[in-house]
């Protein structure tokens, strides 16, 4: 530090202790998103959006229970959070994948396939631990695959992920010929039924990793580098980021999570069936844009993706409960997405006049922020 | 209003929330005339031709426009790269439903005959991705032209050109100038400024303070002073800040470098500021090789006794190598962290740091109150930040570090004359401290009067020659690059 006070001359810094209103247009015009949070908020990287999804989905059970009480009752609401425990799962490895700016659209279909495995294998005489480790091993396996293919071969996410997600699919019938098949071992159910410290197991698992995610991805210094590859990748690996390394482990987590939640669904079910996680990937994407995440990477956090899950469960629920015809639960999500979107938008832009609703995301892809003439350059 | 008017404002107010970027701004603009505007950091120049090329409106004041036709060209260029030069000057112009082609380049050959460029290296059909920086700029001209832009706004336009280039962009405005078309240049380049410009309109905190002046009228002494409120500078090139002298290199220290072509061997002492100059071609690829973005450019490279062969810019960063660019948002910004992890970040992967610590948050903000710039939220993203600030961060996040080798790459880039000197100090400061400075600039004067020897890069990218800067002055330079 010394070294830099050396740096300034006398007369600067006379002229610097004159002139305090040099610095006016670098006060923080920018984003309300932390400004006046309270330390431990902003330093785990919770922000606005966070706190409006939860109070959207505080609102939402409520308004239902104006008109069906039931909604608020302790067996419903342990409904709600029971259903919605596979998707926050992969829910997390999801998050950490948009966070690169990246997508995984692959993990419905590992979903299906560790389940296929595991209990194939279960049934082959591999016994519960067997069961486990083949199915979490399925999820690894082909998220390496979309690692190698995305930040070795450098092909695109999206593609790869596409990719990866039709082949497992298919390879989830090839293996049963279509069938499904029952869970055979015994301690396998063991699984779902345990408890930790008198938590059921999928409850503290679930609810575990989400801490886990967070407290990663806000404080330790390479879940900064998932963010910084997902704010701008070039910059990230000019500075020393391992670029390469973190986006195989991202898709390698997410696939991970893919089939842990697969595990511990198949131990409650107690049956495998060959398409049991289609369309998971959907949700799982939606549910972290909900939460705040930007498909353009470089934000999002546990906590949103989390939430962002439970309000995807909980318009399921409404809808049940309110007798509206089930077939209406996508475009109720649907709207769900866009106002979340659009809400986060309003939120998080530094004017934060009703205006800028209209005017471009401020979550751009890196490449386009060097044609904004606000960004970091002269004025 | 008379036809010739082409902008008249009055009392222009603009703000961003709380910030008052304009207070009251007064500007005039004319058919047939380069103006130059011009101010410091955080001045409001960026924020006014937000207003002129009608992208924003004011909140108060008068602003009377007497064309609606007003071009912007952007210090980032705006070039669609996969298309044709044809179709990017014409894109924006196209009726009906169909894309002619045949009309299409003859408006192409038509707008670059005005230009000057009529059969030269531009064609319709070339693909905009390949033409060179300088040229990209000139087919965004053209393509303001070619919408009938009566008013053309230039913003930084000389930033990345070598003289040469700038010569022929000069070349190029005063035909427009000529045709009547009216030209706004926003540069910290003096020098250039006084080359083409015909007035000048200076703006400090949001107001005009010199409007309209003759350049013939107004010396360069007065310009800084109404920039700035006080005479502290003095303007670039009349004092050069004379590099110090460094001791002699040894094998052990420092780096050696040996490009294989040509035999040329150059030996930096630690401490010591070398510029690099030239076309971009020859410093671009010495600095891949020391990155470790190629694994053979035809250097070799030793640091401190060592061969220095790094895999990656990952292994080159934490062999002790740090790299700056003046390009701030595709190679340094990450934009959606915040100050404070953009300043750490280098710090993190060098010293394997595992986590985040609040400390980092002191350490941050006395880096920001040494540097200039403590008003600012450390926690917020650093889009609120003006472009020599950003800078500013950008070398901060080098500082205190075990750093052998730091490489520039045109740091200076759209940053005003005052926080020119403030980056110029920080890097000597790190020089001192033992390290060995590359600085690749196409400002030839810059590298006059910070660098110690500098290493002349040939245009098909060899290097040619090591001079002395006490010895040698801006012209033999553009010489021995061969940029005339």
């Amino acid at each position: 530090m010394m070294k830099l006070r050396a740096m300034i001359t006398q007369k600067e810094q006379m002229e610097q202790t004159m002139n305090p209103q040099k610095s006016r247009v670098e006060s923080a015009s920018g984003s309300r998103r932390f400004g006046r949070a309270p330390l431990w908020r902003r330093a785990a990287g919770l922000g606005g959006t966070e706190l409006v999804v939860a109070v959207a989905l505080v609102l939402l059970v409520l308004a239902t229970s104006v008109f069906r009480p039931v909604v608020l009752s302790a067996n419903n609401l342990e409904n709600v959070i029971q259903a919605a425990l596979p998707l926050i799962i992969l829910a997390m490895g999801q998050l950490v994948v948009v966070a690169t700016a990246g997508i995984d659209l692959s993990v419905g279909s590992v979903f299906s396939l560790s389940g296929m495995v595991s209990a194939t294998v279960m049934h082959s005489g591999g016994g519960a631990v067997g069961g486990v480790l083949a199915g979490l091993a399925t999820g690894l396996v082909i998220g390496l695959i979309n690692g190698f293919l995305i930040a070795i071969v450098k092909m695109a996410a999206f593609i790869v992920t596409l990719v990866t997600m039709s082949v497992g699919a298919s390879l989830a019938f090839v293996i049963t010929g279509g069938n499904s098949v029952p869970v055979s071992s015994p301690g396998f159910t063991e699984i779902y039924s345990g408890n930790v410290l008198g938590i059921p197991n999928y409850y503290f698992f679930a609810f575990l990793l989400v801490i886990v995610v967070q407290l990663f991805m806000a404080f330790l210094v390479p879940g900064r580098w998932i963010y910084a590859i997902g704010s701008n990748q070039r910059a990230a690996s000019l500075v020393g980021i391992p670029v390469k390394g973190t986006l195989i482990s991202v898709y390698a987590f997410s696939g991970v999570c893919a089939s842990f939640a697969s595990v511990l669904t198949l131990s409650y079910l107690s049956n495998a069936e060959v398409s049991s996680g289609t369309g998971f990937e959907l949700q799982a994407i939606a549910a972290v844009v909900i939460g705040g995440a930007s498909l353009f990477g470089g934000r999002g956090t546990a906590i949103g993706a989390l939430l962002g899950a439970l309000i995807i469960t909980t318009i399921q629920n409404v809808v049940n409960l309110s007798g509206i015809s089930s077939f209406w639960q996508g475009t109720v999500t649907g709207v769900v997405i866009l106002i979340a979107v659009l809400a986060d938008r309003v939120i998080n832009v530094s004017n934060g006049r009703f205006t800028r609703l209209f005017e471009r995301s401020r979550a751009e892809p890196a490449g386009s922020l060097v044609n904004n003439p606000n960004v970091g350059e002269t004025q | 209003m008379s036809a010739n008017v082409l902008v008249s404002a009055q009392g222009v107010t603009k703000s961003f929330g709380s910030t008052k970027a304009l207070v009251d701004v007064s500007i005039t603009l004319l058919r047939g005339e380069i103006h130059a505007l011009l101010g410091g950091n955080g001045a409001g120049k960026s924020t006014l031709i937000g207003i002129l090329s009608q992208n924003s409106s004011p909140d108060g004041g008068a602003i009377h426009f007497g064309t609606e036709k007003v071009a912007v060209v952007h210090q980032e260029l705006a070039i669609l790269p996969e298309l044709t030069v044809a179709e990017n000057i014409t894109i924006g112009t196209q009726r009906g439903p169909a894309f002619t082609w045949r009309r299409a380049a003859e408006e192409t050959e038509r707008v670059l005959e005005m230009l000057g460029q009529g059969h030269g290296e531009i064609r319709p059909e070339t693909i905009a991705g390949t033409l060179q920086l300088h040229q990209m700029q000139l087919v965004e001209i053209a393509r303001a032209l070619s919408s009938g832009a009566d008013l053309i706004l230039l913003d930084e336009p000389t930033a990345s050109l070598t003289l040469d280039e700038t010569g022929k962009l000069f070349a190029v405005l005063r035909a427009l100038r000529a045709k009547g078309i009216g030209l706004v240049l926003v540069s910290h380049r003096m020098h250039e400024i006084r080359q083409v410009a015909d007035r000048a309109t200076v703006l400090r905190d949001g107001r005009t303070v010199v409007d309209r002046r003759a350049l013939s009228e107004i010396d360069d002494a007065t310009i800084l002073r109404e920039m700035f409120g006080t005479a502290l500078l003095s303007p670039e090139g009349e004092h050069p800040i004379h590099a110090t002298t460094t001791p002699a290199p040894n094998s052990q220290t420092g780096l050696h470098l040996h490009h294989k072509a040509t035999g040329i061997r150059v030996d930096v002492a630690p401490g010591s500021i070398i510029g690099l100059a030239g076309t971009p071609q020859g410093p671009a690829s010495l600095f891949d090789t020391l990155l470790g973005l190629s694994r053979d450019d035809g250097w070799e490279a030793i640091v401190e006794g060592k061969p220095w062969r790094p895999r990656s810019p990952r292994a080159a960063v934490k062999r002790g190598l740090g790299y700056i660019s003046g390009d701030r948002a595709a190679k340094g910004v990450f934009p959606e962290l915040s100050i404070r992890d953009n300043a750490m970040i280098a710090r993190q992967v060098v010293r394997r740091v595992s986590v985040r610590r609040p400390s980092e948050i002191h350490a941050v903000r006395a880096q920001a109150a040494a540097l200039g710039f403590s008003h600012v939220d450390v926690e917020a993203p650093p889009r609120s930040l003006s472009g020599g600030t950003m800078q500013k961060v950008l070398i901060a996040r080098w500082l205190d570090l075990p750093l052998k080798v730091l490489l520039l790459e045109e740091p200076t880039r759209g940053v005003d004359v005052r926080t020119k000197t403030d980056l110029y100090a920080m890097i000597r400061t790190l020089a001192e401290s033992g390290v060995v400075v590359l600085w690749w600039s196409t400002e030839n004067r810059e590298l006059l009067s910070i660098s110690s020897q500098i290493l002349a890069f040939t245009v098909n990218g060899d290097p040619q020659l090591l001079v002395d800067t006490r010895s040698t002055n801006e012209a033999e330079l553009v010489h021995h690059t061969g940029t005339t």
